[in-house]
């Protein structure tokens, strides 16, 4: 392998680092304290608090945290290590293995791109802000791009990559009218007058006393109208031409009208693939399939998973794209019968969904103050009735030599398929109601996130616990078996013991 | 179904009674006066008194009689490839933890655990943030078997 003489210097940032970061970090730092902001700015008495001063110091706190992070930055490749020391008093070194980086992310802002630079993240597995590097020249960030890739030893093929998907603005604008928007809409205005009632208690009072039916249902719809609008706008900002490749190795994902984002994920490090299927958006035969891997990163100052979202995918396509994009999974959830849930998870489901309706019901009823709308809005519950029937019947699970499939929900349903390779650990959980009738359920964890599957027989939870447990032994045996004999070639697997992985669990 | 075969020492049920009493006498019992108070603003002086005896009551119950039930129902296991711990008297859990999946193991000691004489054991995986597995109330001899003993197993993380 070449290996340039510069690569071991230690290397800066650009220096239009300083200017570029600026907003993006007041942007963060007035995000971290909007409630504060807000109850300086509608507070009756403290006005003068709130003054030009203010801001000064936010500002510097922004050009200071900018100018510390050019200045201090240096990083450099070192064989399997990709080194990273920042800091002016509190100095962290840190030195990230190549062979555990889960992706590799190359953002552009709009600044980045007047100046022709790009924003790098490099994550890995569990913590959150590891690898930074906020403003590199585009040519610079790929070379490193690429010299990351190839000590991970994947065979990059560009010229194999074609884009499997783009999706133009008509499908991004379906994609944001078809998300959920109820939870937005009450947990915001719940918020909204929280804060009011809190800061201005007259204010609140005189709105309370004020309002008629006719203008709640008003006020209602126009929030949903704004919460359309709302989510419109922001997946035509995220998503815009976006496209998605494959190579043998990697998925790639690029989009982004304001913030370009380009992500790469290594497919071995797959966790699993979910494919969400918000009512509206199952109505027109749409889903969305997102693609986990184990890392955290920062996103506009908020901690998410690292993952693939493909916004829009036609229901024709679920299985034929599922098994594109990561066919090591051997399971088609959509053409395969799944097990049905419990037929007494049924009485759960529906207690559940009462209780839950019962809460933005009560929200309301606390916001409107009004008594005379209770027996109405608490009738409403009564809906969540055949929402949960209709859950139940959706509800499926199935467990195939290397793959869990789970399906729940109905207004928002979601389908997890988990590599069983990736598995951390297993659990079997039971309340005391479910003890009642005789149910539990599975969760598995994978790094990262827990994925639970619907109820079953308690005898069930626990002959299947077994079987996946026996898996650890298989999964033992076959890494022992591959460190011992080089000489096979890697793509050699033992043969699955008919007797160890049981598929066909209950009738 | 099958259950864990070892249990954990039998001082495990007086060291959780004694830091619950603590933290009944720090927290909750100044809690309690606070709900008393609280129900005597918006109801009369039988309603508050029920209300923060009726809380007294269930802390005390929770501190004095619930470890023996929890000592009942926690049990652990080590086997040739996974750890088994199954715990809970109302909601129950059963966990299965790979060998070859586990990061570290920490034991751990605070001091009212030094004077009983016990240890936690500590389990990590890769799915950090959620609850992996603890094992309380171990004598430091069989901790460190069992330290021992899952270190001797380790493998590939899978992430």
């Amino acid at each position: 392998m070449m290996v340039s003489d510069n690569t071991h210097e230690w290397k800066k940032v650009h220096p239009a680092s300083v200017f570029i970061n600026l907003v993006p970090q007041l942007i963060r730092i007035l995000r971290g304290l909007w409630i504060i902001i807000l109850v300086l700015f509608f507070s009756e008495e403290n006005q003068n608090i709130f003054d030009t001063s203010f801001f000064f110091i936010l500002l510097i706190l922004g050009v200071y945290r900018t100018v510390v992070h050019f200045l201090t930055l240096r990083y450099r490749l070192v064989g399997n290590f990709l080194e990273i020391k920042v800091g002016l008093f509190y100095r962290q070194q840190r030195r990230l293995d190549v062979a555990r980086i889960q992706n590799i992310e190359l953002r552009q802002n709009p600044l980045h791109k007047l100046f022709h630079l790009s924003e790098l993240h490099i994550e890995t597995a569990g913590s959150s802000e590891e690898g930074l590097l906020s403003a590199l020249r585009i040519e610079e960030a790929e070379l490193l791009r690429d010299q990351i890739i190839e000590q991970k030893e994947i065979p990059e093929s560009p010229s194999q990559q074609e884009p499997s998907i783009t999706l133009n603005t008509v499908d991004l604008l379906l994609y944001g009218v078809t998300s959920n928007q109820v939870g937005t809409v009450v947990v915001l205005s719940a918020i909204g007058s929280e804060v009011l009632s809190l800061i201005n208690p007259r204010t609140a009072q005189e709105i309370a006393s004020n309002i008629s039916l006719q203008n709640a249902i008003g006020i209602i719809l126009l929030s949903f109208g704004f919460s359309w609008l709302w989510s419109c706008l922001k997946a035509v900002l995220k998503h815009h031409r976006f496209t998605l490749s494959m190579s043998e190795y990697s998925l790639q994902t690029i989009d982004g009208l304001i913030t370009k984002r380009k992500v790469e994920i290594p497919r071995e490090k797959v966790q699993l693939a979910m494919l969400i299927e918000p009512w509206l958006r199952r109505l027109v035969g749409y889903g969305t399939l997102r693609i986990e891997t184990a890392a955290f990163g920062i996103e506009d100052g908020h901690i998410r998973k690292t993952e693939a979202i493909i916004p829009m995918v036609e229901r024709e396509n679920f299985s034929s794209f599922l098994k594109k994009a990561t066919p090591q999974l051997d399971a088609d959830p959509w053409n395969d019968t799944l097990h049905p849930a419990h037929p007494k998870a049924l009485y759960r489901g529906i207690a559940r969904g009462f209780l839950q309706s019962i809460i933005p019901i009560a929200v309301l009823m606390f916001v409107f103050r009004d008594q005379s709308y209770a027996l109405a809005l608490i009738s409403l519950s009564v809906l969540s009735v055949p929402l949960s029937i209709l859950d139940w019947k959706g509800q499926g699970w199935l467990i195939t030599p290397n793959s869990i499939v789970s399906r729940r929900g109905y207004l928002n349903r979601k389908t997890w398929v988990i590599d069983r390779n990736k598995i951390q650990s297993i659990h079997v959980y039971q309340s005391p109601f479910m003890r009642i009738h005789n149910l539990a359920h599975i969760v598995v964890s994978v790094a990262g996130t827990e994925i639970i599957l619907p109820d079953i027989s308690l005898e069930d939870a626990h002959e299947n616990y077994a079987n996946l447990n026996r898996q650890w032994r298989f999964a033992v045996v076959k890494k022992n078996h591959k460190q011992s004999s080089s000489l096979l070639s890697s793509d050699e697997t033992i043969p699955f013991d008919e007797t160890t992985i049981d598929t066909e669990i209950i009738e | 179904m099958y259950v864990p075969e070892e249990q954990l020492n039998g001082r495990v049920t007086f060291y959780w009674r004694i830091s619950r009493l603590f933290r009944t006498a720090i927290v909750f019992l100044p809690f309690s006066v606070g709900i008393f108070f609280g129900a005597l603003a918006i109801s009369n002086f039988w309603v508050a008194l029920v209300a923060s005896l009726f809380f007294v009551a269930h802390r005390f119950f929770y501190t004095l009689i619930w470890p023996s039930f929890e000592h009942i129902h926690y049990r652990f296991e080590i086997r040739e490839h996974d750890i088994l711990v199954q715990h809970g008297v109302l909601f129950r859990k059963w966990s299965s933890i790979p060998l070859h999946r586990i990061q570290h193991v920490d034991t751990h000691q605070g001091p009212l655990q030094r004077i009983v004489g016990l240890v936690t054991l500590q389990i990590y995986t890769a799915a950090g943030s959620t609850f992996d597995g603890a094992i309380p109330g171990l004598r430091p001899k069989r901790a460190q078997e069992l330290q021992q003993q899952i270190i001797q197993s380790r493998g590939d993380d899978g992430v």
